[in-house]
């Protein structure tokens, strides 16, 4: 086992975090914010350019080659900039379009300016339906769906799921636009018979599912390592009745387990990223990422927020946008306890998967 | 012994007891023995008794979940550490971060078992009927040790704060 980074890797992840960072000022930000829709294209046309957009796409499909590995680096830079770009959906959806060997509407969407919108939700705010091969039905918060060109939604069709391919541009499909926690842009959908292209079945939305759990684990551990540095420098020259507030043994015994958890989820990130890019299928260890991204967004989150005080919620101070930004990853796809209860049945039906 | 007690340099040993320190510490929360009740506690819900399994029961599920991701979490930040101690690369800062998860895993994992065992979890080791011959007893009761043994916890999470995060220095009475 190697734990370190390839040197390729870490020149990757410092192009990707330069790139963001560079965009992704807390002025820029609140502009963008205020405009309505949260998503930097300036930003989006020169990742475009620089092949980010496409890591984990087949060069000979137009791809920048590379892996799911590689993918998630790229995610993880993305949480620590808190950056307005659809980098998850697009990219996963892009892969997804791929796997499912629709080369045709892959390589339209690498050219294309706009990104792809994702969904795996099969709860029950999503009721699309599929009748002779169109769909029809409401599906809520799919995120990055204003704008988008098209988007990969689950619908039911006889018994089961299946995954589509459905475009945005066409009037039989109306986005009512909403806000996420975390200020992104999310859609909600209602279709009247909308063209659709069927993907795959239930194995590949499963494919999907785990790879946007993957992918939200991998910008969860780049938010929550960033809130904690912003924290440390906060608590290191912020002086209560001239004491530094980072002597006080209560903030610093927290600010230790925050970094503890910090190292624990970028290694369970990392460990399914690369079970991911090596198989088809990593359930078990997907689920449990997921449900330590929940809990150490949650926990690390509070923590860094209250030992900041009153500034841990100023508009003014870039801490609250890691906040926000935890909880929407927090509840990305599923949530700590669902995902529990998902590891627990596969526990259940197929204990040679967890073998420790 | 005097020239004022000296504890840095002159020969270094100060270096090599804290190093093996170090070491210490990630060997006291190897996870082995903890795998190895895990991989009991699982053939035991699986097991059908008067036709029902104990892993039927949602909340069963939900434990085995929290003790499953947990474990693994573990197994694989002490593999972490003991590639970094090949690579030379260990750090206190790490060494003391893994004691702390080390402990908190364990304490919170063998309650999780207990309570899956039932009410035979707390029979004592050599009592007629005791489940997986009495070990989670006698590992529940010696947890507690690691908070302080080895250094207590209170101060890895100091030297986690200092030389993991670089937050200031503070002299302890
Ligand atoms: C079974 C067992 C085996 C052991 N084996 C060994 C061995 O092989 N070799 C060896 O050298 N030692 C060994 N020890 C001793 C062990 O290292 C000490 O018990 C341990 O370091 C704690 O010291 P103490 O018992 O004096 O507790 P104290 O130092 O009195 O600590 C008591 C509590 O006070 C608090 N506290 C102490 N200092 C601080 C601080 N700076 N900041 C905040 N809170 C603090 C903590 O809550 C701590 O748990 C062993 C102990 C046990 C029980």
């Amino acid at each position: 086992m190697d734990f370190g980074l390839q040197e390729t890797e870490r020149e990757l992840c410092d192009l990707a975090e330069s790139m963001l960072r560079d965009f992704s000022t807390p002025e820029r930000l609140l502009k963008l914010e205020e405009s309505g829709l949260r998503v930097d294209r300036e930003l989006w046309v020169a990742l475009k350019e620089a092949g980010i957009t496409t890591i984990g796409i087949d060069a000979e499909h137009g791809g920048t080659g590379l892996g799911f590995g590689e993918a998630c680096l790229v995610l993880e830079q993305a949480g620590r900039t808190v950056a307005a770009v659809p980098l998850l959906t697009h990219g996963i959806a892009l892969q997804t379009l791929q796997r499912a060997g629709a080369l045709e509407e892959l390589r339209r969407f690498i050219v294309a300016e706009g990104w792809l919108a994702a969904s795996a939700r099969t709860d029950r705010g999503n009721g699309l339906q599929e009748a002779s091969g169109r769909l029809t039905g409401t599906v809520s918060a799919v995120p990055y769906a204003p704008e988008s060109e098209a988007f990969l939604l689950p619908a039911r069709a006889g018994g089961g799921w299946n995954l589509y391919l459905v475009p945005a541009r066409q009037p039989s499909v109306r986005i009512e636009g909403q806000l996420g926690t975390d200020q992104s842009p999310m859609g909600q959908l209602t279709l009247e018979g909308a063209q659709a292209l069927k993907l795959g079945d239930a194995m590949l939305l499963g494919w999907l599912r785990q790879r946007l759990i993957a992918g939200s684990c991998a910008i969860q551990s780049g938010v929550v390592e960033e809130a904690i540095k912003l924290t440390t420098a906060y608590v290191s020259e912020h002086e209560a009745f001239g004491v530094k507030v980072g002597t006080f043994q209560a903030v610093s015994q927290r600010m230790a387990d925050a970094y503890i958890d910090s190292m624990a989820l970028q290694l369970m990130s990392r460990h399914v990223a690369s079970l991911l890019a090596a198989q088809n299928d990593a359930v078990a260890d997907v689920m449990a990422a997921k449900m330590l991204a929940g809990d150490v967004g949650h926990r690390v989150l509070a923590s860094c927020q209250h030992v900041h005080g009153g500034v841990g919620h100023d508009r003014g101070y870039p801490l609250w946008r890691y906040a926000v930004a935890a909880k929407q990853n927090e509840l990305a796809v599923t949530s700590s306890s669902e995902a529990a209860a998902a590891l627990g049945a596969v526990i259940a039906a197929q204990p040679a998967l967890v073998a420790l | 012994m005097p020239a004022r007690n000296l504890i840095g340099l002159e020969n270094g040993g100060w270096a090599v007891i804290t190093s093996q320190l170090n070491r210490e510490r990630l060997a006291l929360m190897n996870p082995g023995i903890a795998n190895l009740v895990y991989s009991k506690v699982l053939e035991h819900v699986h097991e059908t008794r008067d036709g029902a399994r104990l892993v039927d029961q949602p909340w069963v599920q939900m434990n085995m979940a929290r003790i499953y991701a947990a474990l693994k979490t573990l197994n694989l930040a002490c593999r972490r550490q003991a590639w970094g101690i090949a690579q030379g690369t260990l750090t206190a800062a790490e060494a003391s971060a893994i004691k702390i998860l080390g402990y908190e895993t364990f304490l919170s994992v063998f309650r999780q078992m207990l309570e899956v065992l039932g009410p035979d979890a707390t029979l004592r080791r050599g009592s007629p009927g005791v489940p997986l011959e009495g070990m989670l007893d006698v590992l529940y009761r010696t947890v507690p040790v690691y908070g302080f043994a080895g250094g207590t916890n209170e101060v890895m999470r100091d030297m986690v704060a200092q030389m993991g995060l670089g937050l200031p220095r503070v002299k302890r009475a």
